[in-house]
C-alpha cells in the first residue's frame, strides 16, 4: 500500500520555496498566489498566499507532498495546518535581506514546537552577492536556541542542493535511513594496510 | 535517565544509545550481557531482547524471571516476530509496570517512539493502550524506518518529543581551543606531516588574520574568529601544493593584524569566502583519497553542519554521520559500533575533515587504545535497497 508524507518548506518572502518546491516537484507546481499589493510588490510581482504544492513520486509507490507556506505573516494560520503529520521542516533564509538573523529566528520560534517533534535544516539563498557570513550567523543563533545547526548555502534552483537539503533532513530525523545498504568506502588503504 | 540495553548486539546497542540521546534529554545508554539468574544492574529503563536473554518463547516461568529482572522499572521489550504466545499474554502482563513490547524487526523509529512511551510516566491503562499498540505494530528491519511508523498525512498526530539534546557550543566560527588543538594532534599525528595544512590549523588555535604564503604569486588570507578566506590561488595549485612535499614546506605563515589582512585582501583583489568549506575541500586535497590514521579515540562534536551543498562529492555516509555529530557527540569507535557495515577509515576521514576545518572539535578518550595495526573492516556487500519510504526518497534524490 503506498503511503503519502509531506515535507513543510518555510521562509520568508523571496527566499526560494516556490522554486525550490518546482525544482524537487514531478508535477508543475500548484500555485496559490495572488497580486502583492503592500511592501511585497516591491520584491516580486505575486506571492503566495494560502500554499505551493509539489509532488516527488517515488519508486516503491509512495509519494511526498511539498508544501510551501504563504511567507507572510497574515497567512501564518496556514503553517499550523500544513505541518501536522509532516516530516520535517525545509527553512530559507534569503542572504541578501535586511536581516536574514531576524527571519531565522523569527521562523524558528513560529516552528519551534515542530521543529522539536521532528527536525529543521535551514537553506541560505541568495548568497551570490556575498553574504559568505550569513551561514555562520544563523549557525551561531541556532546554537543558542539549542537546535542543531543545519545550515547550508542553497541555490534553490538548482536540484542537487535542494536535494541535499531534503537528504540531510531525513538523516537528521532518522541518521540510520538506509544504513542497511552498506556503503561504498571513499578511500583508499595506506601501503601495508590490509585492504 | 540511564538506559540499559540488555541482551542487544554490539551494533543495535550503539544505535540505541544514538537514538535514545535524540529522543530523551539527558539520556545515556550503557548495555549489558544477560546472564540467567544473574542481576541487572540499575537503571531508569531497559531495552531487553527475550531472544538474547534466553525467553524467547513465553512460559509461566519465562513471564515471572521476565518480571523478576527487571523489577518493577520501565522496559522496552523485544518480542521475536514468531513467537505468538508473548504477544498474547503481554497485554496482560505488564500490570502496573510500564512495559512496551517492539516486535522484530523493528524501525528506529518505533524504537524511538517506545523509548518516549517507556520514559514517559505511567499514565492510566485506558490511555496507555493505544501507545502500547503502537509498540507491537509491524516495521521495517532496522535501522530501517518503517512505513508503518512513520507520520503520515493520514495518520494521527505523532507523540510529542522532548526538545532534542543539543549541547550549546562556545562559537559558530572556526577557531580552535588549545584543548582542540592537542586533540586533533594526538588523535590524528601526521597532520604535523603536511605543512600546509599544519599551518592553516595552527592559524585556527590563534583566531588571529593570518597569510600563508605559498609561493610569490599565490597567498592565502584568513581570518578564523570572523570565518572568512580570501586566496587568490586556484583550487588545482592548492590543490598541487597540499600533495606536493617540497612546495608544502616552502609554504610560510605569518600573523597579521586585522588592518593589514584587509588590506592584502584588496591587494590580491579577491573576495571573501566563508572558511570552513574552504578548509574542509583544502583538507581533502592533502588527504587525497586516504585516510588520516588515527593514534587516539577521541570525541567529535561538530559546531555545525559542513556546507554540503558547497563541497564536491559529498558520500551519503558523511551526512549521516553530521546528522548525529551536530546533535550528539560521538566518539570514532561509537561511530564504527553504530555502522558497522561502513568503512572506518571513512569515520577517520570525516572526524579529520571536520577538525581540521574548524566545524569539528575533537576531544579525547582516555584509555581507549586504536588497533595500529590490521585493516578496517570492509563494507558491507551491497544488499537488495530496502524498499521503504526514506531509502525510496533517497534513491530519488540521488
Amino acid at each position: 500500500m503506498a503511503h503519502v508524507y509531506k515535507i513543510v518548506f518555510a521562509g520568508p518572502v523571496g527566499s526560494g520555496k516556490t522554486t525550490a518546491i518546482q525544482t524537487l516537484s514531478d508535477i508543475e507546481v500548484v500555485r496559490t498566489e495572488a497580486r502583492a499589493s503592500d511592501e511585497v510588490a516591491r520584491l516580486k510581482p505575486t506571492t503566495t498566499v494560502a500554499m505551493d504544492y509539489g509532488l516527488m513520486r517515488l519508486g516503491n509507490g509512495d509519494s511526498v507532498r511539498l508544501y510551501g507556506t504563504p511567507g507572510q505573516k497574515r497567512f501564518d494560520f496556514m503553517w499550523e495546518i500544513l505541518t501536522e503529520n509532516a516530516l520535517g521542516l525545509v527553512l530559507l533564509i534569503d542572504a541578501s535581506a535586511s536581516d536574514p538573523l531576524a527571519d531565522l529566528t523569527t521562523y524558528l520560534g513560529e516552528f519551534r514546537d515542530f521543529i522539536d517533534r521532528t527536525a529543521v535544516v535551514v537553506g541560505v539563498t541568495h548568497t551570490d552577492g556575498g553574504g559568505w557570513n550569513v551561514r555562520g550567523e544563523l549557525i551561531a543563533r541556532m546554537q543558542q536556541l539549542g537546535i542543531a545547526p543545519c545550515v547550508m548555502e542553497t541555490d534553490a534552483r538548482q536540484r542537487p542542493d535542494m536535494a541535499m537539503l531534503v537528504k540531510s533532513l531525513i538523516y537528521s530525523i532518522d541518521p540510520f535511513a538506509g544504513a542497511q545498504r552498506g556503503t561504498e568506502s571513499t578511500v583508499t588503504p595506506h601501503k601495508g594496510e590490509r585492504p | 535517565m540511564k538506559i540499559l540495553a540488555v541482551g542487544l548486539a554490539a551494533r543495535d546497542a550503539a544505535a540505541l544509545g544514538i537514538l535514545a540521546a535524540l529522543a530523551i534529554k539527558d539520556a545515556r545508554c550503557d548495555s549489558v550481557a544477560y546472564r540467567r539468574g544473574q542481576a541487572l544492574p540499575a537503571a531508569d529503563l531497559y531495552v531487553v531482547d527475550l531472544l538474547a536473554v534466553g525467553l524467547s518463547r513465553w512460559s509461566v516461568a519465562a513471564e515471572a524471571e521476565l518480571l523478576q529482572m527487571l523489577h518493577g522499572r520501565p522496559a522496552v521489550v523485544l518480542r521475536p516476530v514468531r513467537e505468538e504466545a508473548w504477544a498474547k499474554v503481554h497485554a496482560g502482563l505488564h500490570g502496573a509496570q510500564p512495559l512496551v513490547w517492539l516486535t522484530k524487526p523493528y524501525g528506529s523509529e518505533a524504537m524511538r517512539q517506545a523509548l518516549q512511551a517507556a520514559a514517559s510516566p505511567p499514565a492510566p491503562a485506558s490511555k496507555r493502550l493505544p501507545t502500547m499498540r503502537m509498540g507491537v505494530r509491524p516495521a521495517a528491519p532496522l535501522p530501517a524506518i518503517a512505513p508503518s511508523a512513520l507520520p503520515k498525512a493520514v495518520s494521527p498526530a505523532t507523540p510529542v518529543a522532548p526538545t532534542p539534546a543539543v549541547l550549546p557550543a562556545p562559537n559558530a566560527s572556526c577557531v580552535l581551543t588549545p584543548q582542540d588543538l592537542a586533540a586533533l594532534h594526538t588523535a590524528f599525528p601526521e597532520l604535523k606531516d603536511h605543512a600546509v595544512l599544519a599551518h592553516m590549523v595552527k592559524a585556527l588555535g590563534s583566531g588571529r588574520p593570518h597569510e600563508l604564503r605559498l609561493s610569490l604569486q599565490y597567498s592565502i588570507v584568513m581570518f578564523p574568529s570572523m570565518g572568512w578566506v580570501a586566496t587568490n590561488a586556484t583550487h588545482d595549485v592548492i590543490e598541487r601544493v597540499c600533495q606536493n612535499e617540497a612546495l608544502a614546506s616552502a609554504a610560510s605563515l605569518r600573523e597579521l593584524s586585522e588592518a593589514q589582512a584587509q588590506d592584502r585582501v584588496a591587494q590580491l583583489g579577491v573576495a571573501r569566502a566563508a572558511l570552513d568549506p574552504f578548509l574542509w575541500g583544502l583538507a581533502s586535497a592533502t588527504l587525497g583519497t586516504q585516510a588520516p590514521r588515527l593514534a587516539r579515540d577521541a570525541q567529535l562534536r561538530l559546531k555545525g553542519f559542513p556546507d554540503y551543498t558547497r563541497l564536491p562529492r559529498v558520500p551519503d555516509f558523511f551526512i549521516q554521520l553530521a546528522a548525529i555529530c551536530v546533535r550528539l557527540p560521538q566518539t570514532l569507535t561509537e561511530l564504527q559500533a553504530a555502522f558497522p557495515g561502513c568503512d572506518s577509515r571513512d569515520i577517520k576521514r570525516f572526524a579529520f575533515l571536520c577538525a581540521t576545518s574548524g566545524l569539528g572539535q575533537l576531544s579525547l578518550v582516555a584509555g581507549v587504545p586504536v588497533r595500529s595495526t590490521g585493516g578496517p573492516p570492509r563494507p558491507a556487500t551491497r544488499v537488495a535497497t530496502h524498499q521503504g519510504f526514506f531509502a525510496a526518497l533517497l534513491h530519488k534524490l540521488f
